[in-house]
């Protein structure tokens, strides 16, 4: 990699780790937090995210971007019977600190403050972040996406799944701090990129789609 | 709502209340929660579905006022003989929701010297629209009335302990 591209990935993982931080020491470990409406829409973007992941058997997964580990709250409703060896990453220190503080007690299960998994896992979800860009220049998000997509790829033995939040409707001013985006041009990147079957989920609800992204056959 | 919470939280619970039931993506959101969650239904009490949408203050002293007067609504009437006030609204918000064509919702208020019931109608609340809602009334009092109310009672009482000491 270019060492300009270092640089630029480099001051977004700061600026991402200091956005968080200020949001978790506002709100708390809570869905404001990091950014959800609340628990609802959080969990509701969940259910989505873990339609690529098949539970009928131990599982190992990666949750890149986990925040204070909100999906484990949610796997132990829904899915209390799956076993699942969990690894939570984010770039926050503050917010895995949280994350290590609440679910402390949960078997198999570790957080680590860093930009990737170093770890193959079957399974990577990543909920929401590639959404909040702040002053970042498109060009800079979309490298630093490719390269998240790359690390999920590379990381993910069976399969991964990350959402995108779709363009407003028209007549809405966009939010020049949020990345919207339509699905093809990430559905492309990852089958012609990362030569993978993607399945795109939309129409659930929220004003984003999500992609089940599982290596090529 | 008044009696329980600052006149401005009111008003800014109203707002964010018509801004997650409003017209396109917000009740298309709520269709989807509902199907996925079942939020409002008989099983859970008005008070934990709006918590679970965080329908609130900020956390502190007028949440917990707030949440109680969720609470206290279940001690109100509504214009549905045997169901009481938050019963009402969840049933309706319920049924919308679930609805093949469900409307947004709007919640408003109306004094509660003329009414104590909670309503429910579908109209058009929005002059320039022909967008129909539910919409949803709960009786309220401004809180300075409240407090007038509750003085007023209070001096009653004091003159009465007054007359029957004499």
């Amino acid at each position: 990699m270019h060492k300009n591209d270092v640089r630029t990935l480099d001051s977004i993982y700061r600026t991402i780790d200091d956005y968080y931080t200020k949001k978790v020491s506002q709100h708390g470990p809570t869905p404001l937090g990091v950014d959800w409406t609340c628990v609802a829409t959080q969990e509701l973007r969940f259910v989505q995210l873990l339609k690529v992941c098949s539970f009928n058997r131990p599982i190992s997964l990666n949750d890149i971007g986990c925040g204070y580990g909100a999906l484990l709250n949610y796997l132990s409703r829904r899915h209390a019977k799956a076993k699942i060896d969990y690894l939570g990453i984010d770039v926050s220190r503050a917010m895995i600190a949280r994350a290590r503080r609440m679910h402390a007690k949960r078997p198999k299960t570790r957080f680590l403050v860093d930009t990737a998994s170093p770890r193959i896992a079957d399974y990577s979800v990543a909920s929401g972040i590639f959404n909040v860009k702040l002053r970042q220049d498109i060009k800079a998000w979309e490298h630093f996406i490719a390269k998240a997509l790359i690390d999920l790829k590379e990381t993910s033995r069976c399969g991964f799944a990350v959402n995108f939040m779709l363009p407003e409707e028209r007549g809405h001013i966009p939010n020049r701090m949020l990345y919207r985006t339509k699905p093809e041009r990430w559905v492309a990147f990852c089958e012609a990129e990362l030569n993978c079957d993607v399945a795109s989920v939309k129409g659930y609800g929220l004003r984003e789609f999500t992609l089940l992204v599982r290596p090529t056959k | 709502m008044g009696g329980f919470v600052l006149d401005s939280t009111a008003l800014s619970i109203l707002v964010q209340i018509n801004a997650r039931f409003g017209m396109g993506d917000p009740i298309q959101e709520m269709v989807a929660l509902q199907k996925e969650f079942r939020i409002f239904s008989n099983k859970h009490s008005l008070r934990s579905s709006f918590a679970l949408l965080h329908i609130a203050p900020p956390p502190g002293k007028e949440r917990q006022r707030w949440f109680r007067y969720l609470q206290q609504l279940r001690t109100y009437p509504s214009d549905k003989r045997g169901v009481n006030g938050a019963d009402r609204i969840v049933q309706t918000i319920q049924h919308n929701l679930e609805a093949s064509h469900p409307l947004p919702m709007r919640l408003t208020v109306h004094p509660a010297k003329q009414n104590r019931a909670v309503t429910i109608k579908i109209e058009r609340p929005i002059v320039f629209s022909k967008q129909k809602y539910v919409v949803v009334s709960v009786p309220t009092a401004g809180g300075r009335e409240v407090r007038e109310e509750i003085a007023r009672h209070v001096r009653a009482r004091r003159r009465l302990l007054k007359s029957a000491k004499r």
